[in-house]
């Protein structure tokens, strides 16, 4: 991968990131509704896919710190 | 030796040279510590996803172990009449109104409103409790949202009417 490449996939991947990020606050303002509410389901689901969430980030935290180092050493 | 000091940074006093201070390294973030950031963020996030969840938990938990509150006596209410109390303490609990609707229908609902927990009261004519804060109405029947700004119907709880008493216990789910 050329160091432009590597540049455009970093950014990428600090875009989902972000957005993932969007996606958990999202997430968690709608499990703050659904204290009260009487659906259970919505804020059980919204706690398992903010894990999720917040396992996606930390891999592509890894991959970005990893081939940022990578593109620094040349 | 001003001479010198004039050399070594022209237009700055002779202090900066001696203790010199690097603002823009101190408050330089690398993208290493960004990312970090970015992640007990999302860590924080998902803690707190899971905080509602434990407190949805309890809250159903604890209302279904929640001992009856005796509010009134039947006659101590008239039709169309209604008294504030607090649930499930009598003095640290919630506050909750009990409401006369016929000679048999009593209704017991949250006090807060469900937009900005301001207190609601009861308008017998309509039969609809008023948030007087942002205009929020709600069903007197069961709590629903008439109208305004919230979203969320009120909490209702139970009643029973036990030797001319009335009792209130668990909170039913809002609709």
């Amino acid at each position: 991968m050329n160091s432009k490449t590597r540049g455009i996939v970093l950014h990428m991947v600090m875009a989902f990131v972000i957005l993932i990020l969007f996606l958990q606050l999202w997430l968690f303002t709608e499990a703050l509704e659904a204290v009260h509410a009487p659906d259970g389901k919505t804020v059980l689901v919204a706690s398992a896919v903010s894990g999720l969430g917040c396992l996606v980030v930390w891999k592509f935290i890894a991959f970005f710190l990893k081939n940022e180092q990578a593109a620094s050493e040349r | 030796m001003a001479e010198a000091n004039k050399t070594a940074c022209p237009g700055r006093p002779a202090w900066e040279r001696d203790f010199p201070v690097r603002q823009g390294e101190d408050s330089y973030t690398t993208r290493r510590e960004f990312t970090k950031f970015l992640g007990l963020t999302s860590i924080a996030f998902f803690l707190g996803t899971c905080w509602a969840a434990t407190r949805r938990w309890m809250n159903q938990r604890f209302a279904a172990q929640a001992a009856p509150l005796a509010v009134a006596r039947v006659d101590e209410i008239a039709v169309g009449g209604s008294k504030l109390f607090r649930y499930p303490e009598p003095e640290k609990g919630e506050p909750a109104i009990l409401i006369r609707l016929e000679e048999q229908k009593f209704v017991a609902l949250g006090q807060s409103c469900t937009h900005l927990a301001c207190p609601v009261h009861f308008q017998a004519a309509t039969k609809q409790l008023v948030c007087p804060c942002h205009s929020g109405f709600f069903s007197a029947e069961d709590g629903r949202v008439l109208g305004g700004p919230p979203k969320r119907g009120l909490d209702r709880y139970t009643v029973e009417i036990r030797e001319g008493t009335i009792y209130v216990k668990g909170a039913e789910a809002p609709t």
